[in-house]
């Protein structure tokens, strides 16, 4: 952009930051906060719709063949379809774009000072796509068939047959949303990577940057080098469908392993891209509350970056019973085992932080914790699967289903939650209610464990996954087991009620809530230096950035915060 | 050094595996498709790493001549 | 900045918006460049995977291509893909007039360019109908599917890159609300990246 242009765009700008009709700051907005929260409350929508899917299944696995209280009869397909939906609901639909659209949004700007986005317009219309996305999966629960139930890797021919998977348009509409939804953070990453380069504020070096910024950069990175060939495969997988292609089907001289190629090359990268997010928010939220300095910033920041590269070369290790070439899965082995190294540094860096500080447990700091607590736990199950001699005895077993559950449920939800209970002072002005929040916590830790711990040992004892009515097998119909089964459904039903202490705590404290201070955390980051909620164009003026984020309890100062954009005596 | 060794030893084990078995669905077809799968997987695994990095180097000199400059 | 702006729709920047002190320096490399960059990146992963996708399924059958299928036209593909980057040099070519501040004869040869673009794609359209009439159609073979996914992939391109092509070349001359020569970088970007994935593609499915 040239500076004459420039400057006569600046002053037409600087007058329409007040004057905002209702249509343009809330149904075509450009501002980032207001995308940000569209992508957070979209997000949380669908959660409910996914939360509500996986009550039915569970209902159905615990009390095979009854009527399922507010839900009705689950039949076969239809239970294919309830698990295809969660699975997809659940990554796709909520923790993109919570996590990397609501909260990149949201944050990005806000953290490195500046008013917007560096394509506003281009960050309208990824909202705009991924509502589009949103509104056909959900239209695809509706049409003849019903929703797609071919599970959410929608392996062929199963899903590339309309004779298989018996929902013809309900398996096309799935992919073409998963497809829309692709481009829409296409982007939105084209976005945040180009605003985080070019548009910090004066003073802020590469690394003056929160972890929070530099881990939502690096997960839409690795995104945006991953997602092509999942593309490339959906276009086929359609043509398949609708066209009387053949590219998966091996009657017509395709080879249904291709898919399995191009979507696990995407697929295991997303569950970095979907991990790195929260790893970064909790890094901020771990500092605020034990009001330390991050432990080895640079350290953290490189272990993100060996972690992104690996996560290129582990994605075989979904295929090991396939039919890949063993000499293929023996480099995976590797490669899948060398990638915890760069976690686990990570994981002690962030308890080191934690190691002396003076720990406050507010409840964004709960989540926090138990994030990391829980994530350990999805971790260390992960080693094991990743040897691919023990994956033909676990592979597609209720141990893995708990495993993948134990790292997507702490990185879904319980950082979600971190993040929404940090940042919501600034995003309404108004405090959330700490007693209900640590109630909330309490209620959702605890049966999080409940459901998933036991699913290990069912997992143990050979309970496949996807599978409709374990009654019909023998060895896996014995009482202790149902047992078990129906103890992890109780315990969902459990968690789900707790979360109507969440959404009257949202609500109420939205309205009602005690006024927010500017920076009720004593917080160094770039965002608390301004009003909560913050107005429209975000900063009076363009703040100079002085130091790191981390500045906490420096040896020397009557203030144990020191606020980036703070200048020195 | 000689644990290195031993390490090299036993981990050169794993250029000759045996085909398991007892696996069902253990199978790979043709030797053409095994080597098309080979090059596609070292393909689509290099192509990123290798343009990423490319194109941090690229923007990192960029920005390390604007810093010396000014 | 939702009615008054001189900018193409979607490449609008809000980078200097800020009207106030202190000022952000001006970055070494332009937010449209660094955001072509990247979705090159996934541009080249998108075709890496069809590639992919193409030497498997090959591999996969014995008779390549298929009993019963016409042959593809290689000689006149071949001056095609000499007009593509014969195309992509004179882009390359304005470029360098732009730079040298010489707009006018830039935008000429530009227009060479999106001509010969043009020419390209409503040959490899007219081949298109050859090849249907001979019975190459998507769902004959694999290989028909595959010849169309793959050229019609990047048929797509060039159609999507023309038009945003045409546009900067209109409003670059444009009286009212002109584009300078740098915003239009990064859609040329886009052509080179067009241009050169295209020889690729005819070794692959043409000749090999």
């Amino acid at each position: 952009m040239s500076q004459a242009t420039a400057a006569v765009k600046k002053d037409s700008q600087a007058e329409h930051h007040e004057e905002l009709s209702f249509l343009y700051k809330y149904i075509l907005p450009v501002d980032h906060k207001i995308i940000g929260m569209q992508y957070i409350f979209t997000g949380l929508i669908m959660a409910i719709i996914g939360g509500y899917f996986s009550y039915a299944f569970r209902m159905q696995l615990a009390f095979p063949g009854e009527v399922v209280p507010l839900y009705g009869l689950v039949g076969p397909g239809e239970y294919n379809m309830l698990i295809t939906n969660h699975g997809t609901i659940m990554i796709f639909w909520v923790a993109m774009p919570v996590l990397i659209a609501g909260f990149g949004n949201y944050l990005i700007p806000l953290m490195i000072g500046c008013d917007d986005m560096v394509f506003p317009r281009l960050n309208r219309l990824s909202y705009q796509i991924f509502l589009v996305s949103a509104l056909v999966l959900i239209a695809s629960f509706f049409v003849t068939g019903g929703g797609f139930g071919g599970a959410w890797t929608s392996y062929p021919p199963l899903s590339s047959n309309a004779e298989y998977s018996l929902t013809d348009w309900g398996a096309s509409l799935w992919i073409l949303a998963v497809a829309l939804e692709f481009v829409s953070f296409l982007l939105g990453g084209i976005n945040f990577i180009t605003t985080t380069m070019n548009a910090r504020a004066p003073g802020m070096k590469m690394m003056d940057i929160p972890i929070a910024v530099w881990f939502i950069v690096i997960a839409v990175i690795l995104f945006m080098a991953s997602v092509g060939p999942l593309i490339a495969g959906a276009v086929m997988l359609f043509m398949d469908q609708r066209l009387g292609t053949s590219f998966f089907l091996p009657s017509g001289g395709g080879d249904p392993l291709l898919w399995q190629h191009l979507f696990w090359f995407f697929g295991h990268p997303e569950v970095y891209v979907v991990l790195l997010p929260t790893m970064g928010i909790v890094a901020d939220v771990i500092t605020v509350f034990s009001r330390k300095k991050l432990f080895g910033y640079r350290t953290v920041l490189y272990t993100a970056f060996a972690t992104g590269g690996l996560s290129f070369v582990v994605w075989a290790h979904h295929q090991f019973i396939a039919g890949i070439d063993p000499r293929v899965a023996n480099v995976f082995v590797v490669t899948t085992v060398l990638i915890s190294i760069p976690l686990a540094e990570m994981m002690f860096s962030y308890i080191a932080t934690l190691y002396g500080g003076s720990i406050e447990l507010k409840t964004p700091m709960l989540w926090a914790l138990g994030f990391l607590a829980a994530f350990l736990i999805g971790g260390v199950t992960g080693i094991y699967l990743g040897a691919s001699a023990l994956d033909i005895y676990f592979h597609d077993s209720y141990f893995v289903l708990a495993h993948f559950h134990y790292t997507f449920f702490p990185i879904t939800i319980i950082g979600m939650f971190a993040a929404l209970t940090f940042w919501f002072p600034k995003m309404f002005g108004r405090m959330m209610n700490e007693t209900l929040g640590k109630i909330h916590f309490w209620g959702t830790f605890i049966p999080f464990n409940c459901i998933f711990l036991p699913l290990f040992f069912l997992g143990l004892a050979g309970q496949n996954r996807r599978v409709y009515n374990f009654q019909l097998y023998p060895d896996l119909a014995t009482q202790d087991l149902q047992n078990i089964r129906i103890f992890a459904t109780l315990s969902l039903v459990v968690m789900l009620i707790f979360q109507l202490v969440f959404i009257y705590n949202f609500f109420v404290s939205m309205f009602k809530g005690e006024k927010a201070p500017n920076n009720p955390w004593n917080a160094n980051t770039l965002e608390w230096s301004i009003p909560s909620p913050p107005p429209h164009g975000n900063f009076k003026t363009l703040p100079t950035v002085y130091r790191g984020a981390y500045e906490y309890s420096v040896p020397g100062r009557e203030l144990d915060y020191w606020p980036q954009n703070e200048a020195p005596k | 050094m000689a644990l290195f060794l031993q390490f090299i030893i036993v981990l050169s084990f794993s250029l000759f595996p045996r085909i398991v078995e007892a696996c069902a669905v253990c199978f790979s077809g043709k030797e053409e498709s095994l080597e098309a799968f080979y090059l596609t997987t070292v393909l689509l695994t290099l192509l990123p790493l290798v343009m990423l990095s490319l194109i941090g180097y690229w923007l990192y000199r960029q920005y390390r001549k604007e810093e010396n400059v000014s | 900045m939702t009615t008054t702006s001189s900018q193409s729709v979607l490449l609008a920047t809000s980078e200097s918006s800020l009207p106030r002190q202190p000022k952000r320096a001006e970055p070494p490399v332009s937010s449209g460049v660094i955001g072509m960059l990247l979705f090159m990146v996934t541009e080249v992963m998108f075709f890496g995977a069809l590639i992919s996708a193409y030497l498997v399924i090959r591999a996969g059958l014995d008779e390549w291509p298929p009993w019963g299928q016409p042959r593809l036209p290689i000689e006149t593909t071949a001056i095609n893909t000499l007009v593509l980057l014969v195309s992509g040099f004179l882009m390359s070519y304005s470029r360098n007039l732009f730079k040298k501040k010489n707009i006018s004869e830039g935008r000429k040869w530009f227009g060479y360019s999106i001509l010969l673009g043009t020419f390209f794609f409503i040959s490899q359209g007219y081949e298109w109908a050859q090849l249907i009439k001979f019975g190459l159609t998507v769902s004959s073979s694999v290989y028909g599917g595959l010849f169309y996914l793959i050229i019609g992939a990047h048929g797509f391109h060039v159609i999507g890159t023309l038009a945003f092509l045409i546009y900067a070349w209109n409003r670059l001359g444009a009286p009212v609300n002109p584009i300078t020569s740098e915003e239009i970088f990064p859609v040329q970007l886009l052509w080179y990246f067009v241009v050169c994935v295209w020889p690729v593609l005819y070794v692959l499915v043409y000749l090999d």
